[in-house]
Order: C-alpha cells, then structure tokens, then sequence
C-alpha cells in the first residue's frame, strides 16, 4: 500500500541539484556513514552515527546531533553535540561534514513552473543583434573617409559580429559551467540589449548637450556608459550564478559607487571639478542648436566667476607650501 | 585644431640658459680670421676688458657644488656689475639654497650680491660683496644711445664659453630682430651657453649690449640685450638692498608691467583677413608675431582644412621648467563638401575635441573653462575660455579661447588663442578682442586685408 511520505530527505550536489533522495516512511531516522543508517553518507567527515531526526511532541522535526568530530551547520549555527535544532518546513537544510542535505516536509509552499527560453525570444535576439550591428557599421562609415578599401570595411563588418558571439559563447561557458546548460541565447540577448543602450546612451547625451548649451549630459556620459557596462556584465553572471542574484547586485552596486566616488574625489582633489571632462566637444549642426547665444560681453562677464576659484586654489596651494616648506625658505 | 603640428616651428626660448655644463664639450674649432684688422681690434677689445670680465657662479649653497655658470662685467667703480637674469635666477627665488660667487680671469674670486633684476629683458644687476677686492680695475662704458650701430659694422661678444676659459667672439651688428615685441640686437657671430651675461664691445670698448642667447637650428644667429636696459636697470637699482627674499614679488610687478604694454600693443592692431571666402576669421598682424600655413593635399578624399599658426617667438625666462609672455593664435578651415554632413560634423567635433590644456603643475593650477555659445557677427560661436592661475607669481593667468563658427553642415572654421603670463583683466580682453574677430561675410567676396577693425572707444568719431 503506498501512502503518501511523511518527508523527503535530499542529499544535495556542490551545485545545489538534488542527487538522491529518500522518502521517509517513519520516525525516527539516522544518518551517518555506516551501513546501516537510513541515509547514509558517504563522506569522510561525517561520523559513522553522525545525527537523528525526530519527531517531538509538538509534532516538529527536529535535528538531533550525535557524538562527532565536524558535527552540523543549519544556517549560521553550528550543532554541537547532543543539541538539537527544529527543522522548520522551508529552512529545513543543513550541513553534516561536507554534505548539504535538504528535508522536504508536509505544507511547504512550492515555487511555481518556469518557463523555458522559447523560440519567440530568439527572433527578437536576432533582430536586435542585427539592429546592433548596423548600428556599428554606420558608426564606421561616418569615421571612414570617402572612397575606404574593401579592407577597412571587412575588419568590421566580420569583427564585431565575431566579438559579440565570442562574448557571449565565453558567457555561455560559464553557464555550462555552474548550471549544466549551454545558455548562449540568453546571453546574446544581455549583450545585444545593453550594446545598443550603451550606442544609444553614447549618441544621444553628447547630443542633447551640444543643442541645448546645458553641460550636464555630456558629463555624465561616461558614467552612464559606465554603468551600463557594469549592469550587462551584472546581466550575464546573474544568468550564471542565479542563487547569488542578491549578492552580484551588492558587489556591482557597492563597487559602481565605490570607483565612481574614488574618481570624482580625485578629479575634485586634483583639478578641483567632479568631472574628467573639461568642455563639450560635441558641435551641433545649426538646424539643432536650440541654445540661444549670448552676447560677448555676457560671456566674458560669465568667465569672470573663474577667477575666484583659481584664486582660491592659489591661495591653498601657497598656504600647503607655507606649512610643508623649509624653514630656510621664504 | 589636430591634425598636424606646423613642422618649422622653432622655439626661441633662452636657449642659452647658463647650463650645468653636462653636455659634450665641442672640438677646438679655433680658427683664425683671415682679416688681420678686426683679429687686432677683438684683441684690443678684449685686452681692456679682460679686467672687467667675470664669471658668474651659482653654487648649492650646503655643498658648494656649481648649479650653473654664466658670464658678467663691471659697470661702476663701485663694483656694480650686469649679467643675465637667467643666470642668476635660480638665487632669486630660492635665495636660502644658494649663493653667488664670481671669478676673474686671473683666478680671484668673491662673493656676489644680487641688486635687481629685469626679469622682461632678462639682465640683473649685481655688486661685489666686498668692492675693494676689485677696486682699481676701472668699469666698462655704455656706448650712448645717440651713437647707433650700422649694419654690419664689426662687434665683440666677451664671456667664458662652457666654462672652458675667457674667451672673445667676433661677429656682426645685424640690427634689431625683425617682428620681437622686445627689442633684441641680432648679433651675427656664435654664442656659447656659458656666455650669457658677458659683455658685447664695439671696436672702442663700450658695452652695446648683453649676450642673451643663441638659435641653436641657425649658425652664427645669437641674440644681445641692447645696452640701454641694463644701463637703466644700473641708474634704477643701484643704490638698492640685496636681495634676502625669493624675488617673486618683483617678478609679478614686472610681468604684470610687460603684459600690459603687450596687451595694449596687440588690441591696437586690427586684424588682418584670413583670405576665406566666407568667414571672417581673425588672424593677427605680423608686427611682433610669425605666422606658419598648411592645407592638406588637394587629392587628400577627406576633410580639407587650411591652417594658420602665428605666434610671438620669444618668451620670459623665470625658470629652468617655466617661460611666459607670449601670445599665440591659430585657426583652421575646413571644408567638408567631400564627406557630406554626417561625416564632417563627426570630424568637426573631433578637432574640436582635440586640444589641450595642461594639467596641474608645479608652477600652474589644472585649468577651470566656462563655456557657451556665443553671438558673432552673423553667426554663433561655442566658445570655451579656459584659464591656469600661476601658483608663485600670484596674479598672472594663462589663458586660451577656443572658438568654433557653428554656421554650415559641411564647413566649418575653429580658432584658437593663447595667452601666457596675462593678468585675468588683460585675459579677458584679449578674449573679447579676438572673438570679435569672427564673423561671416555674407557679400560672398573674399574678404579684403583687415575688414575686422578692433573695438574703437565709442564717441571718438563723433568728437568735433
């Protein structure tokens, strides 16, 4: 007669995947290296009798240490022995030695079906690869004079198609790797998606600086790109390691305001400005200059503001030498 | 304003900085003058002066090691004598670190006070610690200004050559340098880096001026500090306390004089046309500047673009790492009608993109712009003033304008000005005069030599 299990004791792999697993029919049951436990485990860090799990009278599962050199680890506490440690449905996975086991019981909530990557994906994938690579071939034909060999365009137009799928095989190696599947598409898509952004990010900042006179766009540009480029790369290792989503986006987030404050510290401290940018560079045809000019004076009365702050970088740059200098000097 | 760099440029500099004498001494060259009269009348001239000669010494004041050596001469029978500023500069600003010392040709020696500089005409004035050590030897004469030099007539240059020996080079009065803001004699003869400061004699003896420096791309083409300045510097300094404190004060009050007359001088001469079909673009007269053109290639496929590259040749000496006192203005036109808009806008920027500032130095601030588009004459301009702060010679900025014509989709002109070693007021005036230099010429003729005139001051038309 099969009656449905009162649990299911996992042992897991080093990836996290399930590699065996046993119904459990009755309480209490033992696990350990020898023979005749229940589960048994073979791992050289695990004592012969290592652990037992029962049920107490509140009708919990509890996790029961026996005498043993490396004991357990459930979450951040360590069994020592003779401790016990409820096992509460949803938490219920620990360490013994070296091998991670997972108890499955009654009234968990159980994650719901994904979807595989489908075909439908791809197309669109495809299409914004294509878009990508135009993209780039115009950006090679503005840089190209007029009447370019054959050779200047082949370089091009094979290399970054090249270059993407390179990327991304590499990418998809790495899933290989940690995942067990060959996830070249998915990363094909991080790569087109955030390539045309970081394009897009590229035209339109410098643009809108040069038409509109104001000169934040054109600054921040490269951060933008910055960012940009550490979101994709955030993009490809989630696909790859998908169980550390939370601490990829602290590392990424931690280290984009970490480089970003370092630079802008030393740019103020070194030319007294967040930016590494010195002036707009981008000239706008006439038909999209939307700033309205200013007059000579207006200008040169503007500029004028710059003396202060040259005079107060003087006058600290004086007063550091004053305090550092010989005494024989000055 | 990329792509190339003007290939003939020279730099003038004080090229005869008195240096460590590091370099490889240069073979014995001495060949006699086949025209016994001049070798008869540099042997007088030496013979007399040979008394007032000396060498001028900078030693490290701990070790009493030479930081450099140049050449002077005495002017007063109180032991007053002249020599170049940058001989002595490196005491003059750090007067803690160093002392001055001199030596004769018969092996004496002494310490040297420092009086004055003329830090624009590069002399200064000195005075034996001791006057009596030297006393009895007599002081060399100034020729008076009333009787001037003719072309070619024959002059004597008087100094220690490389630290070799006392040494007299005969050569040539060649005038005044032609299109220098400071009067500088052109002395057809060859001085050595060792020289500066010494004496330059007529055939009576009298001092005509000062060895200053050489062209080291010419041969026989050096340069002399006419006589006058250091004999004003003398009349001005003489009675003077020596110097203790690093001079910097003095400096400023000097540069800051200079660059106003210098300023002054290049507002008042209009511009001249750049010969465009369509922009008026401002290029300046060649009074005191040299001007150097290219074009591309005519069967280049790209931007075609023709440049102009004027700039004064000379500069200040203040230090071993830092010179000034110059003015520079460029420009390019470009024409893209071989590229078409897309492409000539991209290249447009890229120039415009191209130009450099410096960064923080020793001597100068990391530069701080404003930026904006501006109104020209009938077209608008971006323009970018960016502008370094001298950290020791407080109150003297270099600036540099960036000017690009925002007028067409496929050409273009982009200007460039610098100016070294100005006050911020004379910075912003010399920006105020060249961006009113720019314009469009709407007639479509070429535009005639000097249409821009430079802001008159309003009313003095009308005035009966």
């Amino acid at each position: 007669m099969s009656t449905s299990p009162l649990a299911l004791l996992e042992l897991l792999d080093r990836d996290g995947r399930v590699r065996s697993s046993l119904s459990v029919a009755r309480w209490p049951l033992r696990i350990g290296r020898a023979y005749d436990n229940d589960q048994v485990l073979d791992d050289p860090h695990v004592a012969p009798y290592h652990a037992v799990l029962d049920i107490d009278g509140d009708g919990r599962v509890q996790l029961l240490q026996l005498p043993a050199l490396n004991g357990s680890q459930l979450g951040r506490r360590r069994l020592a022995e003779g401790e016990r440690a409820v096992l509460a449905p949803g938490e219920a996975a620990w360490t013994a030695g070296l091998s991670r086991l997972r108890l499955r019981l009654p009234g968990e909530p159980i994650e719901p079906e994904k979807p595989l990557h489908r075909t439908g994906g791809h197309l669109l994938t495809v299409v914004l690869g294509l878009l990508l690579w135009g993209w780039l071939m115009v950006d090679r034909f503005v840089h190209l004079d007029p009447g370019a060999e054959v050779m200047d365009w082949l370089a091009p137009l094979l290399g970054i198609p090249a270059g993407i799928v390179g990327w991304c095989l590499a990418w998809a190696l790495a899933s290989k790797l940690f995942q067990h599947r060959f996830d070249f598409w998915p990363h094909l898509g991080v790569a087109v998606v955030f390539g045309l952004a970081i394009e897009v990010v590229d035209l339109l900042l410098p643009a809108l600086a040069a038409s509109s006179g104001w000169a934040w766009p054109s600054r921040i540009d490269v951060a933008v790109s910055a960012a940009l480029a550490l979101a994709m790369v955030w993009s490809h290792a989630r696909l790859v390691l998908p169980n550390l989503r939370r601490a990829l986006s602290v590392v990424a987030v931690a280290g984009y305001v970490a480089s970003a404050g370092v630079l802008g510290a030393l740019n103020l401290q070194k030319d007294d400005r967040w930016f590494s940018e010195l002036y707009v560079s981008t000239l706008p045809p006439p038909a999209l200059l939307f700033a309205k000019p200013v007059s000579r004076e207006a200008f040169l009365g503007e500029a004028a503001a710059l003396r202060a702050r040259l005079d107060r970088k003087v006058r600290e740059v004086q007063q550091e030498q004053k305090a550092t200098a010989d005494p024989e000097e000055e | 304003m990329p792509f190339l760099m003007c290939l003939r440029r020279f730099v003038f500099g004080a090229a005869m900085a008195a240096l460590g004498l590091a370099g490889p001494a240069l073979a014995a060259v001495g060949v006699p003058e086949a025209a016994t009269d001049p070798m008869d009348a540099s042997q007088r001239a030496f013979g007399r002066a040979r008394d007032m000669l000396l060498q001028v010494r900078t030693l490290l004041r701990g070790q009493d090691s030479q930081a450099s050596v140049g050449s002077g001469f005495v002017v007063t029978d109180e032991g007053h004598l002249i020599t170049n500023y940058h001989v002595v500069s490196q005491f003059a600003l750090r007067p803690a670190q160093y002392r001055l010392v001199y030596a004769t040709a018969d092996g004496r020696q002494g310490a040297l006070q420092l009086l004055d500089v003329d830090v624009v005409h590069d002399l200064a004035l000195l005075k034996l610690a001791d006057p009596a050590a030297l006393a009895g030897r007599g002081a060399l004469r100034f020729r008076p200004e009333s009787e001037p030099l003719l072309r070619g007539e024959r002059i004597h240059s008087l100094g220690n050559p490389l630290d070799v020996g006392f040494a007299v080079v005969g050569g040539a009065y060649n005038g005044l340098v032609e299109r220098s803001f400071l009067p500088t004699v052109f002395f057809g003869g060859s001085l050595s880096s060792g020289m500066s400061g010494g004496p330059s004699l007529d055939d009576r003896g009298r001092v005509i001026g000062v060895n200053v420096a050489t062209r080291r791309d010419g041969e026989q083409v050096s340069f002399l500090v006419p006589g006058q300045f250091a004999e004003k510097l003398l009349e001005r300094s003489r009675a003077a306390r020596p110097v203790t404190q690093p001079l910097y004060p003095r400096l400023v009050e000097q540069l800051l004089a200079h660059q106003d007359a210098l300023t002054a001088a290049f507002v008042a001469l209009p511009w001249r046309g750049s010969g465009h079909p369509r922009y008026v673009i401002p290029v300046p007269q060649e009074r005191f500047m040299r001007c150097w053109g290219n074009s591309t290639p005519s069967d280049s496929r790209g931007l075609q673009f023709e440049r102009s590259d004027c700039a004064m040749d000379s500069r200040i000496f203040i230090s071993g790492s830092l010179q000034l006192g110059h003015i520079a203005v460029q420009h390019e036109a470009y024409d893209g009608r071989r590229l078409g808009s897309v492409r000539f806008l991209e290249r447009y920027s890229r120039s415009f993109r191209n130009e450099s500032f410096g960064g923080d130095t020793r001597q100068l601030t990391s530069p701080q712009c404003h930026e904006q588009y501006v109104a020209g004459n009938g077209v608008p301009l971006r323009a970018v003033m960016c502008v370094r702060a001298y950290k020791k010679l407080a109150g003297l900025y270099d600036m540099s304008l960036l000017v690009a014509l925002l007028d067409g989709t496929e050409t273009g002109a982009q200007g460039r000005m610098d100016a070294s070693g100005v006050s911020f007021e004379n910075a912003q005036k010399l920006a105020a005069f060249y961006l009113a230099g720019f314009g469009v010429d709407e007639s479509g003729k070429p535009a005639k030599a000097g249409p821009k005139a430079p802001p008159r001051p309003a009313g003095k038309a009308s005035a009966p």
